[in-house]
């Protein structure tokens, strides 16, 4: 993965954090990423991206699995037709609770699918330097490209513990 | 606002650190009894399961009540986890990790005992549905499919939550250790960054998981109620059960969580995160839980004295009540109903030592509550002349302790491998009540 | 010289033999490890899975009921009844279907034995053996008349009589050869004897008698001829009103007979000759003008007036009113039959008791109507009580020096008070040719076993005109002779020119006999080989009729004045409780006894399987401190016995009760024989009865004999003669459909007698296996079948007995298929439950979801000790542990016959599929069909009035339809 060029700050709080995004967002900085140990709201908030588009995998597997269960219950009781209990083949009620355990599995394992894909897209495909500081407690700005000079300015404003330029 | 990031953090690694005399000591003894259960149950798979208790008409009994007992178990994890989570309840956040692990360790217990009972266990991958060359495939018309999907879903799901809640943990977790834990943090943390990038796809996949996790909290206790509600049996047939089965497990299974919290949050030095609060807080959810059940208790009894006296539903419940197992329906209900309803008083709920005593006893009167369904509606069965009482033998017992053993010993192992509370929603939380109170979150 | 009945079969049998073992290996557990011997020429008349059958007879009990033996690849597997003989007419008891357990019996003799200086047997050769008898009744020929003895069972046949050539041969007096029948009925041979100068036993004929009055006699357990009698009783019922047989029973202990009865008069033990006294005196009391009386009964009446009603109602322990009731209704339904005394009600007075009762018939005009006398073939008598007595006493003298013992056991089945036992241990020679080990055979010096009857010739003759043959069923299992075989090697040897019989081995001396027969029955024929064959396909010449009025007997002018009085009662002493010993079905008198399938069954009026019991009323238990499973302990004069206690409310307060066929009743009984025909007196004892510390649990099988108000089996009467049914129209799934048959049942519990010869019936058919008294006590039995006995609504209420055959009711909408995971079972196109076992896992969920409770689980591996195994059906595969198991109606016998009718190209025809229960009920209660088909038996019988499903309020639709049980309070 390239370096890529840019200025990095480090914050305490989330507040100041938030501010730091607003300000380079504002000061024309298009790519400005963050790491953090939380999902800060404030943050999140100012960096203002659209929510995540996970929803169009998961609930489409949720579907997938529906038809599984319905395939699997349906399907295996007609393949080979034994009556137990004068009950129908087919019989609805208590295939509708396998067809339900099916969905909520195969829903929830592309779900999982579906985060790993987008983590992986947002974490390693994506440069953030010393991103390990910012597991624990502090909360990186990292704005790419750039003036730097600007970018520094704007961060020491916004409260940053500390500012460096990467690359 | 006392605990800062650090403090927290540090608390949590703490937890990790090298265990001491009495750890061993709690390891080797749940090893110990867990390998006792293995035992006897080696036994009946030498010999048959003429060793247990059971006869006609009783052809369930302990082994069975185990197994609805830990599912019940295992449900407060979830519901903690997911239920709590989209209901927004703050007081999760210390407890729910504990949850979640206990709930997983649950199930991998409860799971065990449908393939004990069984009549020749070799063959139990018979009950799934798989191609086979005889071209027979399963019944789904069978409660006990139900169960096979119920559970196995439900393990996976709660495995999934628990390890996906972790990760940012393990990230978090991983820059400080050494050794074979940071090649395992490194692995749990599934290459966490905590990028805005990441946490954009976490938190609404999170959210996703919580919605899964839901319904299935329900319907699994609902399916496992099933195999008796479904059944013509007296005392088993009842259109109440999947509620009140329901209710009871969580009962039983927050109970349980109270139980494990108490010690825990002293031997690990948790007081700080598991406050009074939060115990105080289950403790509510134990004492509204017991009330549904006391509830659907009354509701059984009443609506079956209601029938005429050759009823056999009747019959039955009177025996319950009257007949040879009467102490134990007692007991029951002195443990499910009495106990917990002192905890309609602040001052109990207050005090740590009576909510752990309310609890212990509320896990024996749910154990015994199984056991009064599944054997007093055995024993007790329509034809008179084929009633016969049951009485566990000393390889059920093993098999039934043997399961805390097993229990705990994963439990203990758990402990000294994952994060007991959730560091990064506690950071959360943290964070929002420094901002309240205006103070720097991470000063102190 | 080897045995005939090899030399008839020769190297066949070894193939078959050989086959058999393939078989075995094939259907045994442990298939792998066995061998497979195949073929080599197979034998023409052998076909691989086709069975093959033979008739024969039935030597469980004197009544000889022929038989058919089913044999598949060269071993005999099931018995049935032969259906052209005139005595069983196709069926047999509990005790005849477990007889083929003898044959395969693990401690069978595999060989002579002779007992060493160590006092142990070992085994000898056979020529060895016979040459030590020969030696040894040389010698005790020097010492004297009486000193060669011999006790046989009653063998009315070839063998009785060559035992008796044998015996005139070696210089016995006639008296030297002892018949002992431990149930003689002697005390009716006296009362004939004594009224009519015939020593006979009369014949009854039930189908015709209105009424039928059973002085403690157990005609539908082990009485004379107990299928017969139950088939003639059942022709009479299942039917409601005035021409149902009404069975009234008058005894102390409500037995199994007792359970058919319409009424119960609770005599007190020996109050059964009060009654009947009473009963002849209020039917010849001119005042209650009794129409159609015999004179000579009317004659009798001065002095009978002489008894004073009160006094009679006293001794015999009930109102005079309910004697009064019962002859009311004896003057009305004619013709009637009295029968008695049976064992239970065997007291000093038993002859008394005997000839009062045959008065009684005399009177009511019962005589050739329903009671017969000149049927009585008189061979082989049992001999008098009296000459056992003093057999014993010589034994114990030692005057006897050879004693020669055939299939009697008087150790084991004679009142221990006799001593007979010790007096064995006096005599040198003890030679018997019993083929298991039992307490006389264990006290024998030489051991020369006999075949079993499924592998040996012979005949016997039950009754004038009735010859049932005995013929091979199979090669002898291992190095036994036949008995009269062994005499007659044994007289070869001797230096006696009379022992040289000429027939060159027994089967030839067979032949002669059967020829003889062949003449008697069917007169002269050019081929008499033809007819022999022709017999013995058939099972042998019967040219069996009712006899002529004319030869009734007339009775004896100031025969019957004797037996007119009251005897004395006895001094109470020995205890406060009269004591009442009581026969059962499985249990006998005691020999075969210990055979598994005899043990297994519970007995159905208590339940209790593998144990003997002592039965005490609620009221005395209470009194005594003794709840049911205590010990107690039984004390009388002669003797004490320890037995686990029973309570039943079948029983008088004023009694004990214990069964007989083991040592603990014998224990008990005081040394006092029957004035009349010296005959053992089984009810004489008072006993002290003390509670003796608590007992192990009970192999018992009820749970709680009451209903509960539940009304699970139901009744009907003339007054409500139909049955409310639930409304089952409303149906929430379509009916599964059942293209060809729908398989059914029906089961009429007015015929019904709870015999439990259907429960080992199917133990022997399908492989049922025995799991021994532990499990018993712990509730698992493994019986397909199982006779639920209720006895009332409520502990302390109304005494009811209603009885319930509870097997597989192959229900359309069966609770335990849909809840099994893994389609082990599930509902065919013809409408049987099937139960896959190969299939199931054992999650017994089936079991828990089954009102009924029919399926039965492999706690264990079943045993089947060596060569038990032999007897297993191959048709049926042997359940393995951790396996459900159930009723399938036999399916295999339905799939052989729609097989065979699908060769044949035609319909399956009614009646040809007959489930294993179905053919051995000698009540004929079971009918089994087509539903499909309205003209079937079971259609018929389906759409009575009277028929009822098993709790079908659960709408489980089963395919087996109960016929209520009629219950009269008061006759209609």
């Amino acid at each position: 993965m390239p370096v890529e060029p840019g200025v990095l700050g480090s914050f305490a709080e989330p507040a100041a954090a938030a501010r730091a995004v607003r300000a380079l967002r504002a000061g024309g900085f298009a790519d400005v990423r963050v790491a953090m140990p939380a999902p800060f709201p404030e943050v999140v908030a100012a960096i203002g991206k659209p929510r995540s588009l996970i929803d169009f995998i998961t609930f489409p597997g949720a579907i997938v699995g529906l038809l599984c269960g319905i395939a699997l219950t349906v399907g295996t009781s007609l393949a080979w037709p034994l009556v137990t209990g004068g009950k129908p083949i087919v019989s609805v009620p208590p295939f509708v609770i396998v067809i339900f355990e099916v969905t909520v599995l195969i829903g929830s394992l592309t779900n999982l699918l579906a985060m790993s894909a987008g983590t992986w897209h947002g974490g390693r495909a994506r440069f953030f330097p010393a991103h390990q500081k910012f597991n624990a407690d502090r909360i990186g700005v990292f704005a790419v490209g750039g003036e730097p000079a600007r970018a520094e300015r704007l961060l020491r404003e916004s409260g940053a513990e500390e500012v460096g330029r990467v690359g | 606002m006392s605990l800062s990031f650090e403090r927290l953090q540090a608390t949590v690694r703490a937890t990790h650190g090298r265990p001491g005399r009495g750890y061993w000591i709690l390891l080797s003894l749940s090893a110990a009894l867990a390998a006792w259960g293995g035992w006897a149950y080696s036994l009946i798979v030498r010999n048959g399961l003429v060793l247990t208790g059971l006869e006609r008409p009783g052809g369930w009994g302990n082994l069975i009540t185990d197994f609805v007992f830990w599912v019940g178990i295992a449900h407060s994890g979830t519901l903690i986890s997911a239920i709590l989570f989209l209901f927004r309840a703050k007081f999760r956040t210390a407890v729910y990790r504990v949850a979640e692990m206990m709930t997983v360790f649950a199930v991998m217990t409860a799971g065990l005992y449908p393939i004990f009972h069984l009549g020749r266990p070799w063959f139990a991958y018979w009950l799934f549905p798989y191609p086979n060359e005889r071209g027979i495939w399963v019944n789904f018309r069978s409660p006990l499919i139900w169960d096979v999907f119920a559970i196995s879903t439900y393990f996976i799901v709660s495995t999934v939550f628990l390890l996906v809640g972790v990760a940012p943990d393990a990230a978090a977790l991983r820059d400080g250790a050494t050794g074979w834990r940071r090649k395992l943090y490194g692995l749990l943390a599934f290459g966490w960054r905590g990028t805005d990038e990441q946490w954009r796809h976490y938190t609404r996949a999170y959210l996703f998981f919580a919605a899964f996790a839901t319904p299935l909290v329900v319907s699994v206790h609902s399916v496992v109620s099933w195999d008796f509600a479904v059944s013509i049996l007296p005392g088993w047939h009842s259109t109440l059960f999947p509620p009140y089965f329901v209710a009871g497990a969580i009962l039983s299974g927050v109970a349980m969580v109270i139980v494990i919290l108490v010690p825990l949050r002293r031997w690990l030095h948790l007081e700080e995160i598991i406050t009074p609060h939060h115990l105080d807080m289950l403790s509510r959810l134990v004492l509204l839980t017991s009330l549904i059940v006391t509830y659907s208790y009354s509701t059984e009894i009443l609506t079956a004295l209601g029938e005429p006296a050759s009823d056999p539903e009747r019959s039955t419940f009177l025996y319950r009540m009257t007949g040879d197992y009467a102490p134990l329906f007692w007991l029951m209900v002195t443990c499910n109903c009495v106990g917990p309803a002192l905890l309609l008083s602040g001052k109990v709920r207050r005090s740590i030592p009576a909510i752990f005593a309310i609890s212990l006893l509320v896990n024996v009167g749910m154990w015994l509550e199984r056991f009064n369904i599944v054997v007093t509606s055995l024993a007790h069965d329509r034809l008179p002349f084929d009633w016969r009482v049951y009485t566990p033998t000393w390889v059920e017992w093993a098999m039934t302790f043997g399961a805390f053993g097993w229990f705990f010993f994963w439990f203990l192992v758990g402990l000294k491998v994952l994060p007991p509370v959730s560091i990064a929603e506690m950071k959360e939380d943290l964070a929002h009540a420094a901002h309240a109170s205006g103070e720097v979150a991470h000063a102190g | 010289m080897t045995d005939p009945s090899e030399k008839a079969l020769g190297r066949r049998t070894f193939l078959r033999i050989a086959g058999a073992l393939g078989v075995v290996a094939g259907c045994s557990p442990k298939a792998a490890t066995q061998k497979v011997i195949p073929f080599l020429v197979p034998p023409d008349d052998i076909v691989p899975g086709t069975p093959l059958y033979y008739r024969t007879v039935c030597r469980e009990c004197p009544a000889g009921c022929g038989v058919t033996a089913r044999t598949r690849e060269g071993r005999a597997v099931k018995l049935e009844g032969n259906p052209e003989d005139p005595i069983g007419r196709g069926a047999l008891c509990a005790r005849g279907q477990a007889g083929i357990q003898a044959l395969y019996a693990p401690d069978r003799f595999k060989g002579p034995m002779r007992r060493g200086a160590d006092g142990r047997l070992a085994p000898v050769g056979w020529d060895e053996a016979e040459d030590a008898l020969s030696k040894a009744l040389v010698a005790a020929r020097e010492k004297g008349p009486g000193a060669i003895r011999m006790v046989t069972r009653p063998e009315p046949g070839s063998a009785g009589a060559f035992q008796e050539a044998f015996m005139r041969a070696v210089g016995g007096a006639a008296e030297d050869r002892l018949v002992l029948d431990p149930f003689d009925p002697a005390p009716l041979r006296a009362a004939g004897e004594a009224l009519f100068s015939r020593t006979e036993i009369p014949v009854y004929d039930l189908t015709r008698a209105r009424s039928i009055v059973s002085f403690g006699a157990d005609f539908l357990e082990t009485w004379l001829s107990p299928v017969e009698y139950a088939r003639q009783l059942a022709e009479g019922r299942g039917r409601v009103g005035e021409d149902r047989t009404r069975l009234t029973w008058v005894s102390p202990r409500l037995s199994l007979t007792g359970y058919s009865a319409d009424g119960w008069l609770r005599a007190r033990a020996g109050g059964e000759l009060a009654v009947a006294l009473g009963l002849l005196r209020w039917l010849a009391d001119p005042a209650n003008g009794v129409p159609g009386l015999a004179p000579e009964a009317r004659a009798l009446f001065p002095r009978l007036a002489a008894l004073d009603p009160a006094e009679l109602s006293r001794r015999a322990g009930v109102p005079w009113a309910g004697i009064e009731r019962l002859g009311r209704e004896l003057a009305l339904r004619r013709p009637s039959a009295l029968l008695g005394p049976g064992q239970s009600s065997q007291g000093p007075d038993a002859t008394q008791l005997a000839a009062v009762i045959m008065l009684l018939n005399v009177a009511l005009g019962n005589l050739w109507q329903t009671v017969y006398y000149g049927l009585d073939p008189q061979e082989d008598p049992p001999s008098p009580f009296a000459e056992v007595e003093s057999l014993v006493a010589d034994m114990a003298a030692g005057r006897v020096q050879v004693l020669l013992v055939h299939h009697a056991d008087p150790a084991g089945t004679l009142p221990a008070a006799l001593r007979a036992g010790e007096a064995l241990g006096k005599v040198p020679l003890v030679v018997s040719f019993g083929d298991r080990p039992d307490p006389t055979t264990s006290r024998a010096h030489l051991v020369l076993p006999d075949h079993h009857a499924l592998e040996a010739w012979g005949d016997v003759t039950p009754r004038l005109g009735v010859v049932n043959l005995c013929q091979p069923a199979m090669t002898p299992l291992a190095d036994t002779r036949a008995a009269g075989q062994v005499l007659l090697e044994v007289g070869a040897k001797l230096p006696f020119p009379a022992a040289h019989f000429p027939w060159p081995d027994f089967y030839d001396y067979t032949q002669t006999r059967a020829q003889m027969y062949a003449m008697v029955a069917l007169g002269k024929f050019p081929d008499l080989m033809a007819i022999q064959r022709d017999a013995l396909q058939r099972g042998g010449y019967w040219s069996y009729q009712l006899p002529a009025r004319k030869e009734m007997p007339d009775l004896l002018r100031g025969a019957a004045e004797r037996f007119l009085s009251l005897p004395p009662s006895p001094p109470p002493e020995g205890g406060d409780l009269d004591l009442v010993v009581f026969p059962t079905v499985l249990r006998g008198d005691g020999r075969g006894a210990d055979l598994p399938w005899r043990r297994e069954v519970p007995d159905t009026v208590s339940s209790l399987s593998w144990i003997p019991w002592a039965e005490l009323s609620p009221a005395t238990a209470r009194r005594l401190g003794v709840a049911t499973g205590d010990r107690v302990s039984v004390t009388t004069s002669a003797g004490r016995a320890e037995l686990q206690a029973y309570v039943y409310p079948g029983l008088r307060d004023d009694a004990v009760a214990l069964p007989l066929g083991g040592p603990e009743a014998l224990a008990v009984l005081p040394p006092v024989r029957d004035g009349g025909s010296g005959a053992i007196a089984f009810r004489s004892a008072r006993a002290a009865v003390a509670r003796a510390g608590r007992g192990k649990p009970l192999p018992i099988l009820e749970g709680s004999p009451y209903q509960h108000g539940r009304e699970i089996v139901r009744t009907v009467s003339a007054a409500a003669p139909a049955l409310r049914r639930p409304d089952l129209s409303h149906l929430m799934y379509r009916e599964p459909e059942h293209p060809t048959h729908r398989w059914g049942m029906a089961i009429d519990l007015d015929r019904c007698t709870g015999c439990q010869a259907c429960v080992v019936a199917c133990f022997a058919e399908n492989n049922v296996p025995v799991m021994g008294p532990e499990a018993a006590s712990q509730g698992r039995y493994m019986g397909w079948i199982r006779m639920e006995r209720y006895l009332g609504d409520e502990p302390g209420g109304e005494l009811e007995v209603n009885l319930l055959p509870m097997l597989c009711q192959q229900c359309t909408n069966a609770p335990c298929e849909p809840v099994c995971p893994v389609y082990a079972t599930y509902h065919t196109a013809e409408g049987l439950n099937a139960q896959v076992y190969n299939r199931c896992v054992g999650t017994r969920y089936c079991s828990n979801n089954c009102p009924y409770k029919v399926r039965t689980f492999n706690w264990r591996d079943a045993q089947f000790p060596k060569p038990l195994q032999m007897q297993l059906n191959p048709d049926v595969t042997v359940r393995s542990k951790g396996v459900m198991e159930k009723c399938t109606f036999c399916v295999q016998r339905i799939r052989y016959a729609e097989n065979q009718a699908r060769d044949e190209g035609r319909p399956v025809r009614d009646g040809e599929i007959v489930p294993a229960c179905a053919q051995t009920c000698p009540a004929q209660a079971i009918a089994f069909g087509d539903l499909h088909d309205p003209g079937s038996r079971v259609s018929r019988l389906a759409g009575e009035k009277r028929g009822f499903g098993a709790l079908e309020e659960l709408n489980t639709r089963p395919a087996i339809t109960y016929l209520a049980r009629v219950r009269e309070k008061e006759e209609p």
